[in-house]
């Protein structure tokens, strides 16, 4: 049993965020890139895009590593909502 | 054959004070060579019928008594009964020497209960006198009137009382000797054969037998300790003052009473005077009010046809009438052949009584939806037809047995149906029906470990040993099949045998808890079961009072059958409250509700609900094992509703049934029919046997049976008896060569209709609850904001419920809004498409504080300010309490104010409002006015609000859960909601159908613990945990609890690793998820 926030920090596991394709577009990624930038971190990001069939994962570059605080994640579905 | 007969015996009818099972009582009283043996239970009657059954079929003569209580007074004291100044009342035997005695003691006995009762059901020397015919009375023990006077003020007075009696009970009063341990007994002893010898009044012998041998004084003991809520320890506990108040054989009650040999005589002698003959097993109808001139058969038929006659007409689909006429007139004819028609006029005018005045009624309930005369009469809601549902499946010529309807009615509204039949038959022509809840294993150890003085922990540890599982505990006893009993469970569980082996405590635990298991430990009134009599209700059977001032029957449904009464059973059911409120909601809101009644069943919207198992709310099929199936379904019509609520048990999901069946339906498997000629009896479920009326279509088709004869075949191939089914296996067989079919496609198919017969389902059910099923369901895909608020009312007191419903609004994206002073009703309401939170479900805010405030805001508008609002409430009513938890809740928020302003602003403004009663109270104000003094006329301006930074997010969500339950407008883990999937962590939620020693991860609070010291005198910690879907339990060890104990302060997000232990896991629906923490 460990505190959640300890965990959290403490955890490897890539940070998702989920996107539908057709919303998909060069401003979006621009944004996308911007906030990841703002977030700056060591915790790696998949980017989960949404076909008519399927998701399909994309894990980020290494570049693209950010810090999941409760900024970021507000911020990622603010992203997500654009 | 013995001469001395026990008449004053106690059983476990005697609540938690009698210690004798009946079967044992009469094959002992058999055993000891007795011709007869009585009952005489306290004040009531409860085991009469039971104990006349058992002592019959064991070749015993039954005497049925009651020790009943006297109310003081003389017998031409008409009021007696009324005064209540002393508890209790005098002990009295009665014995019933004939049926008109025992009519009497039933009428005895139930005006104890509806009348006479103080402390104890008590009866009066004037009933008595009224009621004596046919009764033989003994003077009872020390607490009789007789054995009081003697003892308390002599002989004389004694003798007087004697007399009275006497009076009462010509020839038929006898002077009770007993001969128990107990000191003053043998006083009295004297005083009462003095007594005889002045009044020449008979002696008689009697023990007054509490328990079976001498073995059983100390579970008797405990027993009572049970009833009194004591430990055996207590030195101030009530307890008899002899131990041998058991079943003396006749050589004991001999010796003890060779001065006075006429006593043990006249226990004989009154066994012989005593010859009662039950009546059961007729049935008598109550009378059911006809128009002039015309008999109960022809209004039958002519409500059936002209019910019938207005169904096709409104029928939303086409109609093949001559189906439906047919059908009509072969259901007449079985019914009326049967004798039936009044059952069936008496069902149908409450229920359409209940219709009339908009109390929701369920669809149909068990086989009788099966019935197309149901349906006519609007008894039942779905047509047979279409579905083939079978009036065979419920009354079949070829096994004569009353029908059984059940009705669901809206919960709230059942016991107004009940008043309905009491007013229209009679207030004591209806009575529901009374239950016993009995010490099952796991219950009596507890009750039993409690009496003991064993600790909480102990016990529970105890229990918890005992299997759920009959199969898992027949496995550890290697036999096939045993009952879940202490016995079975301290002989088969290895960790409960060794504890009694250690500890003599544990041990005696069990032996106490083996003489007591299966007694009867309370009488409490059904939940469904209603009777309706011909002539007044105590011309059958005894009556009393229930918790709630109902009048129930003192036998339980089985015997209330056999006296010959009709049973009804008015069930409540939740769903059609949530249904009636939802509609409800809907108009409130300006939009028209749906008509329930002609609600096509092919609305895409409504499959889409089932299809993607977002069931929350939805009639049987909430549970996460349903909707995984569900999503595998993809039902797309009615059928494959009612196929899924047939198959979702454990049967069928064992035998692979259900795989097959959405294997079949998606084409991944081939349809294929066992014969050609059932492919359109079996086409709609795919193939596959579903239910019973299947198998009775085959047994018709293939077998040439009739639908009667299929469903005597039904029933044997689900009972399984092997004599039986040969016999219809070559019948079966025959039947097919007739129709050409080759013996061994017959065979074949007789083994089919066998395996599945086993897992088959009533349709008629099924059918019906699908249908309450898809109303909610199209009600959720429709009106979901309505539905989710009024489902939320129907869970009101249930917190976990309240929990997952809130959060699948939050999936829906539905907002639940707090409650609100301004606009929020007692129940969840809707608002402006958002639910606004019920405002009974805040604790300490009662229903008289929101009349109140409703009351006022509907007056005279909206509350301005919480100052505004403390004026114009009464504050008798709305206390300081309710106002403090309204604000945790957060309903004065549509002040504007944040809910600490209101906290800080609270006193000031109940002071104010105080002083402005007290002025207006006074006259000062009127004063004021009339004097056309400063502002007079005009309200004064009010106190300025204090405007006060909200609480911080955690505070104020801690307490938002301390009067709601839970966290409203937040929660603790939803900032961490992103993590949750980031982490790939299980909810609370997913661990209930998680099989046991899982490894889980689960994020939680934990909002309660509890610490224990083991043995060895290590820490350890019981919690509760609570995440965004449900509430669970932790249990943490010894090590873990060492390492991270500290961390269990309340609210703060936790990680939880650990295994799941489910061990007393019953139900899926119903499981707490229990784990432990591995590290």
């Amino acid at each position: 049993m460990t505190l959640l926030a300890k965990a959290v920090t403490s955890s490897d596991q890539p940070a998702p965020i989920s996107i539908e394709e057709a919303r998909l577009n060069d401003a979006k990624m621009t944004a996308l890139e911007e906030l990841i930038k703002r977030h700056h971190g060591q915790t790696p990001v998949v980017l989960r895009i949404g076909t008519p069939d399927s998701y399909v994962t994309m894990r980020l570059g290494n570049g693209w590593r950010v810090t999941p605080s409760q900024a970021f994640w507000k911020e990622a579905d603010e992203w997500q909502l654009q | 054959m013995a001469e001395f007969v026990h008449l004053h015996v106690h059983t476990e009818y005697s609540l938690l004070d009698g210690a004798i099972r009946l079967g044992d009582l009469c094959q002992r009283a058999k055993d000891l060579g007795m011709p007869a043996v009585a009952v005489t239970d306290h004040g009531s009657m409860f085991g009469a019928v039971a104990f006349y059954m058992t002592a019959m079929d064991m070749g015993i003569k039954p005497i049925i008594g009651c020790e009943v209580y006297v109310a003081p007074g003389d017998v031409d004291d008409e009021e007696a009964h009324l005064r209540k100044d002393k508890p209790g009342g005098f002990h009295l035997v009665l014995l019933a020497k004939n049926n008109t005695g025992y009519k009497n003691l039933i009428k005895l006995v139930s005006k104890g209960y509806l009348e006479g009762f103080h402390y104890k059901p008590r009866v009066t020397k004037h009933w008595l006198n009224k009621h004596s015919e046919g009764l033989i009375a003994l003077s009872a023990c020390l607490a009789g009137e007789v054995p009081r006077k003697l003892m308390n003020e002599g002989l004389d007075a004694g003798v007087a009382m004697a007399r009275e009696y006497e009076a009462i009970f010509p020839g038929n009063f006898y002077l009770e000797l007993q001969h128990n341990g107990i000191g003053d007994q043998v006083r009295l002893n004297d005083l009462l054969i003095q007594c005889a010898e002045k009044t020449g009044l008979p002696l008689v012998a009697t023990n007054d037998c509490h328990y079976l041998t001498a073995e059983d004084y100390e579970a008797h003991d405990t027993l009572l300790c049970i009833q009194t809520q004591k430990t055996v320890d207590d030195e101030k506990r009530f307890r008899m003052d002899t131990n041998q108040l058991y079943f003396k054989t006749p050589e004991e009650m001999e010796e003890a009473f060779a001065h006075v040999p006429e006593a043990i005589e006249n226990t004989q002698r009154i066994a012989e005077r005593c010859n009662l003959t039950i009546e059961l097993g007729n049935y008598s109808f109550p009378a059911y009010e006809l128009p002039e001139g015309v008999s109960m058969d022809e209004e039958f038929e002519r409500l059936c046809r002209e019910g019938l006659q207005k169904r096709i007409e409104v029928a939303p689909y086409e109609v093949d009438e001559k189906v439906y006429w047919d059908r009509l007139e072969y259901e007449l004819g079985v019914i009326r052949e049967m004798g039936f028609p009044a059952y069936f006029l008496i069902v149908q005018d409450f229920i359409n009584w209940a219709k009339d005045n908009r109390i929701p009624v369920g669809p149909g309930r068990g086989s009788a939806a099966g019935s197309i005369v149901a349906w006519a009469l609007r008894i039942t809601n779905i047509d047979p037809i279409p579905y083939d549902l079978l009036f065979e499946r419920f009354l079949n010529v070829e096994r004569v047995s009353m029908p059984d309807i059940d009705v669901d009615f809206c919960e709230r509204r059942r016991l107004e149906v009940v008043r309905y039949t009491a007013e229209k038959y009679g207030e004591d022509h209806v009575a529901q029906i009374t239950t016993y809840g009995t010490m099952k294993a796991k219950a009596v150890i507890k009750d039993v470990g409690r009496a003991l003085g064993l600790s909480f922990a102990e016990t529970d540890r105890i229990a918890k040993l005992i299997p759920e599982d009959p199969n898992y505990l027949a496995q550890l006893l290697g036999v096939a099949k045993a009952k879940i009993t202490v016995a079975n469970a301290a002989k088969g569980v290895p960790e409960l045998r060794q504890m009694a082996e250690d500890d003599s405590k544990v041990a005696k635990l069990i032996d106490i808890s083996k003489r007591l298991e299966g007694m009867a430990r309370h009488a409490s009134t059904h939940a469904a079961g209603v009777v309706i009599s011909e002539k007044p209700m105590t011309e059958y059977l005894p009556l009393y009072t229930g918790k709630k001032g109902e009048v129930v029957t003192q036998y339980d449904m089985k015997k209330v059958e056999k006296v010959g009464l009709i049973k009804f059973d008015f069930l409540g059911l939740r769903t059609m409250t949530v249904i009636e409120d939802c509609l409800d909601i809907i108009r409130e809101q300006g939009r028209e509700a749906p008509d329930l009644d002609t609600l096509a069943l092919d609305d895409p919207k409504t499959y889409e609900i089932y299809s993607t198992g977002d069931t929350d709310g939805v009639f049987q099929v909430e549970s996460s094992g349903m909707r995984k199936y569900l999503r595998m379904l993809k039902p797309n019509c009615f059928e494959d509703v009612i196929a899924m609520l047939a198959l979702y048990r454990p049967g069928p999901l064992g035998s692979g049934m259900v795989d097959e069946f959405i294997k079949r339906k998606h084409g991944e498997v081939k349809v294929s029919y066992p014969h050609p000629s059932l492919e359109e009896t079996l086409s709609p479920t795919y193939g596959v046997i579903v239910y019973q009326e299947q198998v009775m279509a085959c047994a018709m088709i293939i077998g040439g049976y009739s639908l009667g004869q299929g469903d005597l075949l039904r029933r044997a191939m689900g009972k399984k008896i092997p004599e039986e089914m040969a016999k219809h296996r070559v019948s079966f067989v025959a039947g097919a060569e007739e129709k050409g079919i080759p013996k061994k496609t017959a065979d074949e198919i007789f083994d089919l209709m066998e395996q599945f017969a086993a897992y088959g389902f009533n349709k008629s059910h099924s059918a019906a609850y699908a249908l309450v099923s898809y109303y909610t369901a199209y009600l959720k895909a429709h009106f979901p904001v309505e539905f989710m608020a009024a489902i939320m009312s129907s869970e009101m007191n249930n917190t976990d419920k309240i929990i997952m419903y809130v959060n699948a609004c939050r999936d829906m994206n539905i907002k639940v809004n707090p409650p609100n002073v301004n606009s929020g009703m007692a129940r969840f309401s809707v608002k402006n498409g958002e639910i606004l939170f019920a405002m009974a479900a805040i604790k300490n805010v009662g229903e008289e504080a929101i009349n109140e405030i409703a009351a006022e805001r509907d007056e005279n508008g909206p509350f301005t300010d919480i100052f505004d609002f403390c004026e114009r409430i009464n504050l008798k009513r709305v206390t300081k309490r309710v106002l403090e938890s309204l604000n945790k809740a957060g309903a004065f928020e549509c002040f504007g104010c944040t809910r600490a302003s209101i906290e800080e602003d609270l006193d000031r403004a109940v002071a104010l409002a105080q002083k402005k009663a007290k002025e207006k109270d006074s006259g000062m104000l009127n004063m004021l006015d009339m004097l056309g003094g400063e502002g007079a006329g005009q309200p004064a301006p009010g106190p300025e609000p204090t405007d006060v930074p909200e609480w911080e997010d955690r505070e104020k969500l801690s307490r938002e859960k301390e009067v709601l339950g839970f966290f409203l407008t937040g929660h603790p883990l939803l900032a961490y909601k992103h993590e949750m999937r980031r982490l790939r962590l299980n909810t609370l939620m997913d661990c209930k159908t998680m099989p046991k020693g899982m490894e889980v991860k689960v994020p939680v609070i934990v909002p309660d613990f509890k610490e224990y010291i083991t043995k060895k005198g290590d820490k350890m910690a019981f919690c509760t945990a609570e995440d965004l879907t449900c509430t669970g339990e932790v249990t943490m060890l010894p090590n873990v609890y060492a390492e991270a104990g500290e961390l269990l302060r309340e609210d703060r997000a936790l990680l939880v690793e650990g295994k799941i232990d489910s061990r007393d896991e019953d139900s899926e629906a119903r499981a707490t998820p229990r784990f432990w923490p591995t590290a």
